[in-house]
């Protein structure tokens, strides 16, 4: 186990590869376990292009409005979360696998469409 | 061009990290269309630009049947999460560089389902087609209905079927 503190606050890492540094008040927090493990970035409109992105190794065009990115990385389990954003109204997560996840766009009448813009943040465990 | 540091038994994600600072994302130009189910349009895949630059570096990415053993773990009774991550991800030997046709066609075995490539030259029509981006259709007004085309043999258009 290693520590570094730095004005304050203390860094830890234990021999298990868990980091964790002081919080709120006494408490720590696990690092580890809050940062975000992929991110992407792009446009799924006239066709499918990533901006930028971390931990994907593509994204599949899958119909109007849906889309498939697939992890380089598995993530541990399929109960990780996934929030997105898009320029159209809203958008869902129709399922995931510990490889890939399904996003899925629609408009205002509720119908499945292409976005302009998109991108999703994930968050939960590693293989 | 960088050296790729010794990556054996580093985690996958913490290789990525690296070649994340280091290498410049490649964008490719070709894609992968598919079929598969009947029932269903096409899909298509496009390769990831930071994934890309890993593959053409070498020295990063796990063998492809590393994939293959998670999916096999994952397709198991009773899974819960996967254990065998360091012993088929971190510390399996790393891949050599590959070229932009070998980084493809690994991204095939990688992440479109084995039925749709195991047998692709023996179905009666063709199910996966390695293609330019520029041959897409170039509006998406009928994407449910793209469909490949039946005389295609890998060089060639998919088409509108709507």
């Amino acid at each position: 186990m290693s520590v570094l503190e730095l004005n304050g606050r203390v860094f830890d890492a234990s021999t298990t590869g868990t980091l964790t540094l002081t919080g709120e008040g006494s408490a720590t927090t696990n690092v580890t376990q809050g940062l975000a493990k992929s991110w992407i970035q792009g446009t799924a409109a006239s066709s499918i292009s990533t901006q930028d992105s971390f931990n994907f190794s593509s994204v599949t065009d899958t119909s109007t409005g849906r889309i498939t990115p697939q992890f380089a990385n598995n993530m541990g389990n399929s109960g990780f979360s996934a929030p997105m954003v898009s320029n159209q109204l809203h958008m869902a997560l129709s399922s995931s696998s510990t490889s890939s996840f399904h996003l899925t766009a629609y408009n205002s009448s509720h119908s499945e469409v292409d976005s302009d813009q998109m991108c999703s943040t994930v968050h939960g465990d590693l293989a | 061009m960088i050296q790729t540091p010794e990556f054996q038994g580093t985690h996958l994600w913490n290789r990525l990290s690296w070649a994340k600072e280091n290498l410049e994302m490649y964008r490719s130009e070709y894609c992968v269309v598919y079929e598969d189910s009947m029932d269903e349009c096409a899909k298509v895949l496009h390769p990831d630009p930071n994934w890309m630059a890993c593959a053409l570096q070498g020295g990063i990415l796990p063998p492809v049947s590393s994939y293959w053993e998670l999916k096999k773990d994952e397709n198991t009774p009773g899974f819960e999460k996967h254990t065998r991550g360091p012993e088929l991800l971190h510390n399996m030997k790393p891949i050599d560089a590959m070229t932009e046709e070998q980084a493809i066609e690994y991204l095939i075995q990688k992440d479109i389902p084995m039925h749709v490539w195991q047998d692709s030259d023996k179905s009666n029509k063709p199910r996966m087609v390695i293609c330019k981006k520029s041959q897409l259709p170039s509006t998406r007004s009928w994407r449910n209905s793209w469909k490949i085309k039946e005389d295609c043999i890998n060089t060639n258009n998919i088409e509108e079927a709507a």
